[in-house]
């Protein structure tokens, strides 16, 4: 399967890129994409195709998932 | 309900006009400028980024919600890219029938913005910006 991997503020500094295209296999989940990142990033949230979404949120060919630091806006 | 992300300035005018309706009689504007200074040092501009397409379906969200509990009109208006000391980063503002309503729509607004939202921001010195 076939997922974007999107990243932002911090995410994209410590990773060097804003945008990913990644394989995974059937019957992955969000920990899999992820895999060490959240250890990097306290406080991170995900997002699956623009929802907030859990570690544990099984993907599906064509999502875009999203790194999240903490926000700061407003 | 309007909701803008913009690297245009933004205009207090304009966040008054969207939500003001005859029959509302309370219309509360916060805005939140960037100011000049963080923790003790000279601030010279904040640059705010972000996940433009979800903070813009979250937003909308937000706004429904908020004109559904307050029975309210509402509308956000947040600047992305560099925004220099002294001029607002965000326009949220509120109309209701009444004050109470108004005032309390509007505080839920820019509370709940600030913490789910996906924008950043990066602080950058005088030094930095000229």
């Amino acid at each position: 399967m076939k997922v974007r991997v999107l990243l932002f503020a911090l995410a994209r500094q410590l990773a060097g890129t804003g945008s990913l295209e990644i394989e995974v296999p059937g019957g992955a989940c969000l920990s899999d994409v992820l895999a060490d990142l959240p250890a990097w990033l306290p406080g991170a949230r995900f997002a699956l195709n623009e929802e907030f979404a859990g570690l544990d949120a099984p993907l599906s060919d064509g999502d875009v998932v999203a790194v999240l630091p903490p926000v700061s806006g407003g | 309900m309007r909701v803008e992300l913009t690297r245009e300035p933004l205009s207090l005018d304009e966040a008054y006009a969207v939500v003001r309706s005859p029959e509302l009689g309370g219309i509360v504007v916060f805005s939140g400028s960037v100011r000049d200074s963080e923790e003790g040092r000279p601030l010279g501009a904040i640059e705010y980024e972000a996940y433009e397409s979800m903070a813009r379906s979250l937003l909308e969200r937000l706004c429904a919600e908020v004109e559904s509990r307050h029975s309210a009109r509402a509308a956000v208006f947040h600047r992305l890219g560099s925004v220099p000391a002294g001029e607002p980063s965000v326009l949220v503002a509120a109309a209701a029938a009444h004050r109470a309503e108004a005032f309390a729509a509007c505080r839920e607004l820019i509370d709940r913005l600030k913490t789910d939202i996906p924008i950043w921001k990066t602080s950058f010195t005088p030094a930095a910006v000229s």
